[in-house]
């Protein structure tokens, strides 16, 4: 982020009424993490393929799928050619190809790429360019560790014929790491993640009709509970999960529960400071906040979405909405104004600001701190602070132009 | 009161600690449940969130109306018959002469009475409904199917108050004190018994009617009725 | 009366119950009853008069010749009031009666509640013995089968994620055969519109789904697919009280919703994922409403015609009549809205009687025919009413906005003889709209 342009004010980086004239449809826009890229898939005459600032890609397809542009820069998709799949990269692509591939995944860094796969009936994933060696009756959801060294996905290793309801009772699905599939099979695995080591994985896990639990490296918790949601780890040895006693929802920390009852419990995360915090329903339809147990004062009617941090942990916010209009809530205060849609809020370095893109009927704006910036878009991409936390980047759409822009906070408050 | 204890009899005794009695199950009892069940009503927790005092009004205005549902209209006589047994068996109770009499003889307060024959006529009515019911039960065959022994002798317990008095009044098989004494004891067992029986649907009603006329209006758009 | 039936075997009930023990019956008793249930029960059973004015609301009771053991309360009687005058001690055989009882006897529409001068639930009541049922393990096979599959996939037949996306893919190619450049847009952010399908439109009904994209393409709405689980709208579980698999199937919809930031989600014509989406599945999970709009078909339709983003380009003109499906009609009032569409592509209507929330059940409804072949003639027998009074339309098409009445209703005229056909308003709306001459291909 430091090497990015926080200089230039205002770049005209493409002309996208020429892209109209130029193809026969665009879909699918993104752009680069930096805002200097604008990605479509366009149709040319051959098929589909990217067009990049202007700039098409010299393969073409019959169909893009999972198109993305990586933390790098990179653009990555599925592709579809000769009635197989394969992935691209950069305008390069892989030579093995599938039956079918899905779910694209990178890391954190995009070192790393990676999908489910079909082979024949067998099902698995590739990981940087490696298809495991063993291969399942069903693969699903693709789990990738931060490091994008190692892959996960939910895999069925019997294949009873349907209806065979005492078989499948029995449990057929597990989790297989690499291509390793654990020991022990379930009825249903769900909420896999890996441990900031990438050495562990933990998973919920459903064992009967009423009985839950999570197992770690496929050894199952002693603990039992009556439902249970996605389990996280709050370092590499220890694991919270939202569970369901009679009493109702609450945070069960390596089998133990540590926070008082709820009706609702979930999106737990830790915070850069080591506290926790989950999104809770204190009553019936009163949805707040928990940090540590404790519930924020006021609660919102509809929901509240995942919280999330400021670099110092101090500040916690979430998206909300509350009687039908999405706003923002920072340490257990929404903003005055609510929105037809709110886009992931960032927080400001020092976490005194909060920005985050909004819609209200069609148009576009920015929203730093409750407030509306005057000026509107016809599209627009979710703001970042630069890293001194002075200055405001976003990519927008503007009369059929894509504008990089970079504002001062100060231009912003005004 | 008092005169029980001047002159200790059977019928002095029903006419005071008795009488207290019974009314004290009775509205303690009742208010005993209905404690309950607002709690135990908070444990399901969708029941309160969903309240609403319009659609509670409109449910209790339609079902409390003769006719005012498409059931009561689909069942005309069953209608005609529980609405007669009702309001005769409620009005006998609070405004016949000798009940309001006995109320000012303790605590010298009075209100409006039922004319003797209007009085002596619903509880006729009262009487020929509750035989009605009990041959609804033994020869409907879905209702005979529901039936067990408990519903009988629930009829039978309504029915003995009304009975007794009725014979009373006219004088009739047994002496008057002695028909009267019986009347008392089973005016007051039955008293006793509305807040433990199936007789609570006196209260209770309004309490499913409010849940099931807010569900239905309120959250789902249509009728209950 | 007694309660005689031609022996029917399940083996996801017969076969389950030999395997289990009475305590465990018990415990799942004990469980339901005094930990899950609580006021409602006790004072729906104790305030109900055995007065019998739910008996005739019944179309199992009135498709019986009037036996008293299938009135609503009847079925309480030989359930609930057993298992309380029992104590909870039954026997196994008890379970495969009170099995049969709630899951091919009773729909779960609500029509006795009402008829019940006190408004008692008894849909509710029947389906704490099918929770017990579930507990125990003793639920129908076909129902068992797809609520298995919905633990882990979310979707109610197995389907691996591949050939959702597969599917959708080919149907957009054919679509382009009739709409020019036509998208179903799959996993795409920021779109107005979630649309969900139902299970069996990925496999074996596709051209449901075909017509409902292109309804969206030509409406010119801004609308999306899932890319992952929770594209199947459909929740079997739900017919086993299977709760905890329910309430995480409208987890997955909401959470896919909110990671693709869209702004509402629509479904098609379907009764039981409606009911999951807006009211059990929902307050299973401690919402009071759905947590962002969660559109039915109908209310979908009726707002494009309403506000004229399509145009019907011609009307039917056979004698039509209309089902009201109840998980969408009694349990939502959207009955009108229904009638306007149906007045905007039919010149004929001829109405049931009785209609609108008071209409009876198809009898496939709450699982029934979820239940399997084993329980079809259960479900043609208690569709009999339903049968006549779809004769006496003399209607030649029947609309059924829902999955459930759809197919029940197709059966029912088979057995029946009714000589109808039985249509959703997607298929008839795509066939008759009109479609914009730039978009032809």
């Amino acid at each position: 982020m430091t090497s990015w342009d926080w200089d230039t004010k205002e770049k005209v980086i493409s002309n996208l009424k020429e892209w109209k004239e130029k193809f026969n449809s665009s879909e699918e826009i993104l752009v680069s993490p930096d805002f200097e890229k604008i990605v479509a898939i366009v149709k040319v005459q051959e098929g589909k393929t990217f067009c990049i600032n202007g700039e098409t890609w010299n393969n073409t397809f019959e169909r893009i799928c999972f198109p993305q542009i990586t933390p790098l820069g990179s653009v990555i998709c599925l592709a579809l050619r000769n009635y197989e799949w394969t992935l691209a990269k950069d305008d390069t692509v892989m030579e093995e190809t599938f039956d079918y591939a899905w779910n694209l995944k990178t890391d954190k860094e995009s070192k790393s790429i990676a999908f489910n796969i079909k082979k024949g009936d067998s099902y698995g994933v590739c990981l940087d360019g490696k298809i495991w060696d063993t291969l399942f009756f069903d693969a699903r959801d693709l789990i990738l560790s931060d490091d994008g060294k190692h892959a996960a996905s939910y895999v069925r290793v019997e294949n009873p014929p349907l209806l065979d309801i005492f078989s499948f009772k029995k449990g057929v699905w597990t989790i297989a790491a690499d291509g390793n599939p654990w020991d022990k099979n379930f009825i249903s695995i769900y909420g896999a993640c890996f441990s900031p080591d990438n050495k562990k994985i933990a998973a919920s896990v459903r064992l009967s009709q009423q009985e839950f639990t999570v197992a770690i490296d496929g050894k199952t918790w002693d603990e039992i509970f009556l439902n249970a949601w996605e389990p996280i780890f709050l370092d590499n040895d220890n694991v919270a999960v939202p569970v369901k006693r009679e009493k109702g929802w609450t945070l069960a920390i390596n089998g133990k529960v540590s926070w008082p009852y709820f009706t609702q419990l979930w999106h737990q995360r830790v915070s850069p400071d080591g506290r926790i915090a989950a999104v809770v329903a204190t009553e019936f339809g009163k949805w707040t906040v928990a940090l540590d147990g404790n519930p924020w004062k006021e609660t919102f009617s509809h929901c509240v979405l995942p919280p999330f941090f400021s670099a110092d942990g101090k500040k916690i916010g979430a998206v909300i909405r509350n009687r039908n209009t999405w706003s923002v809530a920072i340490n257990g205060k929404p903003w005055d104004r609510g929105f037809d849609r709110i886009w992931s809020p960032q927080l400001s370095p020092d976490g005194n600001y909060c920005i985050a893109k909004a819609e209200k009927e069609g148009t576009y704006f920015l929203v730093l701190n409750g407030k509306i910036v005057k000026e509107t878009f016809d599209m627009l991409w979710e703001p970042k602070f630069s890293p001194d936390g002075d200055k405001i980047l976003f990519g927008c759409i503007k009369n059929g132009k894509y504008i990089r822009k970079v504002l001062s906070l100060s231009e912003v408050l005004k | 009161m008092e005169q029980f204890f001047k002159d200790p009899s059977l019928y002095t005794f029903l006419r005071g600690p008795m009488l207290w009695l019974a009314f004290l199950v009775f509205f303690l009892g009742i208010f005993y449940r209905i404690a309950i069940t607002l709690r135990e009503a908070k444990k399901e927790k969708i029941v309160y969130p969903y309240l609403s005092l319009r659609y509670t009004l409109r449910s209790l205005f339609r079902w409390l109306i003769p006719y005012g549902s498409i059931s009561m209209r689909r069942h005309p006589w069953f209608t005609a018959i529980t609405f007669l047994f009702h309001i005769c068996l409620i009005s006998v109770s609070l405004f016949l002469v000798g009940h309001v009499e006995l109320w000012y003889e303790s605590w010298k307060i009075r209100w409006w009475t039922l004319p003797v024959s209007l009085a002596d006529g619903m509880t006729f009515i009262t009487i020929f409904c509750i035989i009605l019911l009990i041959l609804r039960r033994l020869f409907q065959s879905d209702i005979r199917f529901l039936t067990s022994s408990s519903d009988y002798l629930i009829l039978t317990l309504v029915a003995l108050p009304f009975i007794t008095g009725f014979l009373a009044h006219h004088e009739l098989i047994l002496d008057y004190k002695i028909m009267l004494t019986i009347h008392m004891l089973s005016g007051e067992i039955m008293l006793m018994a509305i807040p433990f029986t199936k007789l609570s649907h006196m209260f209770l009603f309004f309490f499913t009617r409010a849940h099931t006329g807010s569900e239905f209006g309120a959250v789902r758009h249509s009728r209950d009725f | 009366m007694e309660f005689k039936r031609k022996p029917i075997t399940d083996i996801g009930i017969d076969e389950t119950l030999k395997g289990v023990d009475e305590k465990k019956i018990k415990r799942a008793i004990d469980w339901v009853l005094n930990r899950e249930a609580s006021a409602r029960l006790k004072v729906f059973v104790e305030t109900c008069m055995r007065c019998g004015m739910c008996t005739t609301s019944c179309h199992h009771y009135l498709s019986h010749e009037k036996d008293p053991t299938y009135a609503p309360a009847g079925k309480v009687k030989q359930t609930i009031w057993d298992i309380l005058n029992k104590k909870g001690k039954v026997t196994k055989e008890d379970i495969k009666k009170y099995a049969r009882i709630v899951f091919s006897e009773c729909n779960l529409c609500r029509r006795c509640v009402q008829f019940c001068p006190f408004g008692i639930d008894i849909a509710y009541l029947l389906s704490l013995v099918r929770r017990i049922c579930c507990l125990i393990g003793a639920v129908p096979q076909y129902i068992q089968d797809q609520a298995l599959s919905h633990m882990q996939t979310t979707n109610m037949l197995w389907f691996r994620q591949d050939e959702w996306l597969d599917t959708v893919q080919w149907l957009e190619d054919e679509l382009k055969a009739e709409i020019k450049d036509a998208k179903i847009p799959i996993g795409r952010k920021n779109a107005e519109v979630l649309y969900l399908a139902h299970g069996l439109e990925a496999k074996y009904m596709t051209g449901l789904l075909t017509n409902m994209a292109k309804i969206m393409n030509v409406a010119k709405i801004d609308w999306t697919v899932p890319d992952t689980d929770g594209w199947d709208y459909t929740n079997k579980a739900f017919y086993a009280c299977d709760f905890e698999t329910m309430g995480k199937i409208v987890r997955t919809h909401y959470e896919v919703a909110f990671r693709l930031n869209v702004k509402k989600i629509v479904m098609g014509e379907c009764g039981h994922a409606y009911r999951t989406g807006i009211y059990e599945g929902v307050r299973y999970l401690g919402w009071k409403e759905s947590p962002i709009p969660y559109i039915h078909g109908v209310q979908f339709f009726y707002e494009l015609l309403k506000e004229g983003r399509i145009k019907i380009a011609k009307k039917i003109e056979e004698i039509v009549t209309i089902q009201d499906p109840c998980n969408i009609v009694r349990y939502r009032g959207m009955g009108k809205m229904l009638r306007y569409i149906v007045s905007k592509l039919c010149e004929n209507i001829v109405e049931m009687t009785p209609k609108d929330d008071h209409n009876y059940c198809c009898s496939a409804g709450g699982g029934m025919i979820d239940a399997g072949p084993v329980w079809k003639s259960a479900r043609m027998e208690g569709g009999k009413i339903k049968a006549e009074q779809i004769k006496n339309t003399g209607a030649k098409i029947v609309i059924a906005a829902c999955h459930t009445c759809h197919k029940g209703i197709e059966d029912l005229n088979e057995y029946y003889k009714l000589g109808v056909h039985v249509k959703f308003l997607t298929d008839l709306i795509a066939e008759l709209m009109e479609i914009p001459e730039e978009m032809k291909p």
